[in-house]
């Protein structure tokens, strides 16, 4: 649809590479560069990790003081959940979708590139913690410490209990860097949720209507929804905090009536569905996986999705079960713990579903099948410790302890990391037209398996003797060293792991096998383009008559309903590529856009204003960041539609 | 020093050795008390079904895989679905998740019960120590929590400042402390013994360090205890001793701002620090993160933020002889 | 990837990708402001505690009079979208602005009645009934505010012709938004005002 319109200026025509990153609107560079920027935090959040685990190593370590170690779990904490993994998940979700409903773009291009440059920007922002940000002990209390880059951060965990990290207790101005940060990204987050729903119900292809999707669109739909109905609630929390901590508000003084419980409950109404934000999308790739490499397709598809959505739905019931020992009431306590369990069941329906995949396939064990089944064990031992922290009185003794620790890091390592490699080797070769190479796969994959055992078996055996979480220092009295020690080993293992990965990455861009079109006879719509595909995605929007659209045109069905190969891969990729070659005028995409860039940028130095408000610096910051707030948000409506 | 006081010492050092002989003083799933049992009773048959679970999903996933994968030269039937098996693999985990979640209702309800017959002593949660208050008598006893052999106690806690939580995982699980609010915890235990206890939630810089003791005595003991701790410390007057000198020591570093000690300077405020009356007779200090022991009091005095980071007590400035006078009048207060 | 495609080249809704996603944007705010009322409602019980006390405070024939004139502007809202659907641009601007007005209107009532408030002593630190009311109100009327620039930034390229304007959120979603406002307020007004 070309419009004419007034044009005070043109959109920008990207000459060199890092014009174009800044101002790009292609849904496929924007998740690309969420999962390389997804990526660096991964490296940042494990080194966190690392010297966690290297302190711990010991009783009565020195290695890191308290201050340092608070904080460095706390950041660990924030850049795993929100700048790594929902980084990953936005990156493939904005890859993929598009692609895999016949679509050229997202709904809002330009909203799309302001979601990752919010979350860039608010990633920039939360870790200008560690150079300008400041703590200080709780008023009264002295420190003989000297304080440093680590022991700067944003200490108090990231669920951020009131009121330890309010004011009085954590005076300085790491935590409120902390608390704005978050709010950065859950706008990023909503509006990425927004523009994806509406992708998803107005750009299909025709033909594919909703139950046709594959698996992989619906998850990631599921989230949106989870996201839209999820961030509201700690959007709202961490206003409550700003206001307490910078307004003098009374919200959780308790002097003046206010109650830290308060924050739990609006904490969780959004940390409990936020678990399974992150994690949805993954069970989405696994089974777009475990099909591909069972060459039939997957089992039981309704209950699939309906079961993610009733995964979604729970998951707004069973808040309160990380409250289990906080003062809520015996019914509301046996109300959560049953609740908690019933979603076992939804989870247990679709691991079913996908080893019923499995059965009675052709298994073809490459890197990628290896992580999905790996995938399936670890979530299985995550999935069984997550069901006994729902016995409510056996939770009072694993609160709070590296029982817990264990059962998140074998869902979101074991599982979610899993999942993600496992997407990773399946859709390199369609980012980048060559395959990350399968022995040096194998060996990553062997290694990290290893390593997570080693590291987080051991916490649920630590966190029943009594190893209690977030604690800087344990005494040798307790005889815990031990195991200790084997989880250090084990997350050196793991950094090995990820270091034969990077080789893997950086060995492959090279030298991998180049594959143009479908290496690995793919059932879904993103294989039938030319790898890497073209800006425009599709040369012909497909017309979709089938679920796993793509198979179908390749492999027709027998009398005994067995796929028979119709002999047409070798013209549907000559056609294929060659359209690569074909005048593309009648494709119109929607054109670059500077002010997504400048709009997030403006960002960091609203929130820095906020956080130094008083003194001359502050309004300097103030009015750059308004300034250019008005020049994103003002420039980006007087942009031509597209050209 | 008294008689009674006399016994107290050696009793509690007897206590204090046999808990060393414990292997793992936070072991959770070595119950000394019915609360902690009937918890581990539920847990073990709930955690061998998980281990089932996880050994049937294995196999399925093994057999799906190497057994009964497609063995034949075409491509494999493009099995959709079964509704007999989505069916089965619904209501067999509704099944098992009922016969779960009954048992673990109905623990829940009984264990958070009030006993009958207990005796309610108050807890207060602090940065980053513990302060028994037995209210009948009066008396504080921070970081050492002293009970009867098979006797119900209700604990009624409480924060000073930010949420706290108390865990004694060899009697019961743990419960939160908040500020302003009064939550309860049952405790019973059914042996005599030195218990540990940690706070598990975090709360700060020296959360790590915030711990307890339980000491577990017969119910005689127990009477004798509480007496002695209603005694008042005597105040020595003998000029020129040691314990005489740390008095005065004790009276001139600002110690009285924060903490008393009966019959020698009493306050009718709230105060900041630990009751001292009698410090000496317990085994550990500093939030139980330290044994009672002239080194780790030296340690202590010298800069107590080296020790616990954020402590509120501040590097007293004393000299060597200053607090090796202080801690031979803190080692009097039995 | 036109806001305005309405082609049947592929699956759709129905709804413009535009309209759908201020459906989706106005449902979070839902529940954005549930919570936020909650909070104000779960605190409620100890505002009769202090000095000053909403009996004290409220002068409710005075908001009833800002409320009243904040639902007129959804009247006026309804009047300009229905004059843009016949396309009478002339009238559908003055109806846009007229509810801007009413919005400013409101706002000044709101500040007017802050004042008065903070005069007598009732601050976001004073209590906590003070910290929950400016936070429920004054977040409310920060997107009554922004409601007001969206609606006079409309309302002044009312009249150019589609493929001229440079600015596109379309009357419809717009209307949409500010009855949503207008419909969170009146459960702000019942919850804080008028439930005693």
């Amino acid at each position: 649809m070309k419009t004419k319109s007034k044009t005070i200026y043109k959109r920008p025509n990207q000459k060199s590479k890092f014009f174009d990153l800044l101002t790009t609107v292609d849904h496929k560079k924007i998740g690309i560069m969420y999962l390389y920027t997804g990526f660096v935090f991964f490296l940042v959040g494990g080194l966190e990790a690392l010297l966690i685990r290297i302190h711990l190593a010991q009783a009565e370590s020195t290695f890191l003081s308290a201050a340092e170690y608070n904080s460095l779990f706390t950041v660990h904490g924030f850049t795993m959940v929100f700048l790594f993994f929902m980084a990953v998940n936005s990156g493939f979700g904005n890859y993929l979708v598009p692609l895999m409903i016949g679509a050229r773009d997202v709904a809002f291009p330009r909203m799309n590139a302001l979601s990752y440059w919010i979350y860039f920007f608010g990633a920039v922002f939360i870790h200008s913690t560690l150079f300008i940000g400041n703590t200080a002990p709780p008023e009264g209390g002295y420190l003989s410490e000297e304080s440093n880059l680590f022991s700067n951060a944003v200490a108090g965990g990231w669920f951020l209990y009131q009121p330890n990290a309010g004011i009085q207790f954590s005076p300085g101005t790491a935590t409120d860097i902390g608390v704005i940060g978050i709010i950065f990204l859950g706008v990023a987050s909503l509006i990425s949720a927004i523009n994806l729903t509406v992708t998803t119900f107005n750009l299909r292809a025709k033909g594919l209507t909703l139950m046709k999707l594959p698996v992989y669109v619906w998850m990631t739909q599921v989230v949106s929804f989870l996201l839209i109905f999820s961030l509201p609630f700690i959007t709202i929390a961490l206003f409550t905090v700003v206001v307490d901590r910078q307004f003098g508000g009374n919200f959780y003084n308790v002097a003046m009536g206010g109650d830290p419980i308060l924050w739990q409950h609006l904490f969780w109404l959004f940390g409990h569905p936020e678990v399974y934000i992150l994690i949805l999308p993954v069970f989405g790739m696994i089974s777009e996986i475990i099909p591909v490499f069972s060459r039939k397709p997957i089992f039981g598809y309704a209950t699939l999705v309906f079961a993610g959505f009733a995964i979604g739905f729970i998951g707004f019931g069973v808040w309160a079960h990380h409250m289990f020992s906080s003062s809520i009431q015996s019914l509301a306590q046996a109300g959560f713990g049953a609740a908690t369990m019933i979603i076992a069941i939804p989870t247990g329906i679709k691991i079913f579903n996908w080893i019923a995949t499995l059965w009675f396939g052709k298994r073809n064990l490459n890197v990628a099948m290896l992580f999905s089944i790996a995938f399936i064990i670890n979530f299985v031992i995550g999935g069984v410790s997550g069901v006994l922290h729902a016995v409510v009185p056996s939770d009072w003794q694993q609160t709070d302890t590296y029982f817990i620790i264990g059962h998140f890091h074998y869902v979101l390592v074991g599982g979610g990391l899993f999942g993600i490699f496992a997407g990773i080797y399946y859709w390199f070769p369609h980012v980048f037209g060559k395959k990350l190479d399968e022995k040096i796969g194998k060996i990553h994959f062997w290694i990290l398996f290893l390593g997570l055992h080693l590291t987080f078996l051991p916490q649920h055996w630590l966190g029943l003797q009594g190893m209690v979480r977030r604690t800087w220092w344990y005494d040798k009295g307790m005889n815990i060293e031990f195991w200790n020690l084997i989880s250090t080993i084990g997350s050196l293992i793991i950094l090995i792991s990820v270091l034969v990965f990077i080789l893997n990455w950086i060995y492959s861009k090279r030298m991998g096998e180049d594959t143009e079109f479908d290496p690995w006879d793919g059932r879904t719509l993103e294989w039938s383009t030319p790898l890497p595909p073209p800006e425009y995605n599709f040369y012909d929007i497909p017309k979709v008559k089938t679920k796993d659209e793509f198979w179908y045109r390749k492999y027709s069905v027998d009398k005994e309903d067995r796929s028979i190969s119709k002999g047409n891969h070798t013209e549907i990729k000559k056609y294929t590529l060659a359209t690569t070659l074909m005048d593309t005028s009648h494709i119109h995409l929607p054109s670059n856009s500077l002010f997504p860039f400048i709009t997030g940028l403006a960002l960091p130095f609203l929130g820095w204003s906020l956080i130094f408000r008083g003194s001359f610096t502050a309004v300097v910051l103030l009015l750059i960041g308004v300034l250019t707030l008005f020049i994103g948000i003002f420039g980006w409506t007087l942009e031509p539609e597209n050209e | 020093m008294t008689q009674k006081r006399q016994i107290w010492r050696y009793l509690f050092l007897f206590l204090f050795l046999l808990s060393c002989i414990e292997n793992a003083p936070m072991d959770s799933l070595d119950a000394q008390g019915p609360y902690a049992r009937e918890i581990n009773n539920l847990f073990w048959p709930i955690l061998y079904v998980g281990y089932t679970i996880f050994g049937i999903f294995l196999v399925l996933l093994i057999l799906g895989l190497f057994v009964f994968d497609d063995k034949t030269d075409k491509e494999p039937k493009n099995i959709e679905g079964s509704n007999l098996l989505e069916i089965i693999w619904t209501l067999v985990p509704i099944i098992i998740i009922v016969s779960i979640a009954i048992p673990t209702v109905k623990v829940t309800r009984d264990l958070l019960k009030t006993p009958e017959n207990s005796i309610e002593i108050e807890v207060i949660g602090q940065q980053w120590w513990f302060d028994f208050y037995y209210t009948d008598q009066q008396i504080s006893s921070p970081n050492l929590l002293v009970i009867p052999k098979n006797q119900d106690i209700r604990l009624k806690m409480t924060s000073k400042d930010v949420i706290h939580s108390f865990w004694v995982p060899k009697l019961n699980g743990k419960r939160y402390m908040v500020p302003n609010v009064d939550t309860y915890l049952n405790i019973k235990a059914e042996k005599e013994g030195l218990y540990w206890s940690q706070c598990g939630e975090f709360c700060g810089l020296s959360h790590a360090k915030m711990r307890a003791r339980v000491l577990v005595v017969s119910n005689e003991e127990y009477k004798s205890w509480l007496l002695n701790q209603t005694l008042a410390y005597e105040t020595n007057t003998n000029e020129g001793s040691s314990i005489y000198d740390g008095q005065l020591v004790f009276l001139n570093a600002g110690c009285t701002q924060c903490h008393e000690i009966k019959g020698f300077n009493e306050s009718n405020e709230a105060l900041l620090g630990p009751d001292l009356t009698h410090f000496a007779s317990r085994p550990m200090f500093a939030g139980s993160s330290l044994k009672l022991t002239r080194e780790n009091l030296e340690s202590w005095l010298v800069d107590p933020p080296i020790v616990k980071p954020g402590s509120y007590m501040p590097k007293l400035k004393l000299t060597e002889i200053e607090i090796s006078q202080l801690i031979d009048f803190l080692m009097e207060l039995r | 990837m036109s806001n305005f495609s309405t082609t049947q080249d592929h699956e759709s809704t129905g709804i413009s990708n535009q309209k759908l996603a201020m459906w989706l944007f106005l449902s979070s705010e839902v529940v954005f402001f549930a919570a936020l009322i909650s909070i104000y409602l779960f605190y409620k019980r100890l505002f009769a505690l202090g000095d000053l006390t909403p009996e004290g405070l409220f002068d409710i024939p005075f908001t009833s009079v800002t409320s009243f004139v904040l639902l007129m502007s959804s009247l006026t809202m309804v009047l300009s979208h229905n004059y843009y659907e016949i396309k009478d641009y002339e009238k559908s601007k003055i109806w846009i602005f007229a509810t801007a007005f009413l919005g400013i209107v409101f706002v000044s009532g709101q500040i007017y009645e802050y004042t008065e408030f903070i005069q007598s002593g009732l601050t976001i630190s004073s209590s906590i009934f003070g910290t929950a009311f400016f936070f429920v109100t004054g977040i409310h009327g920060l997107h009554v505010v922004i409601g007001v620039v969206l609606l006079i930034a409309t309302g002044s390229q009312m009249g150019i012709s589609n493929s001229n304007r440079i600015y596109s959120l379309s009357i419809e979603s717009l209307a949409l938004y500010w009855h949503c406002i207008d419909i969170v307020w009146i459960v702000i007004f019942t919850a804080v005002y008028l439930i005693p």
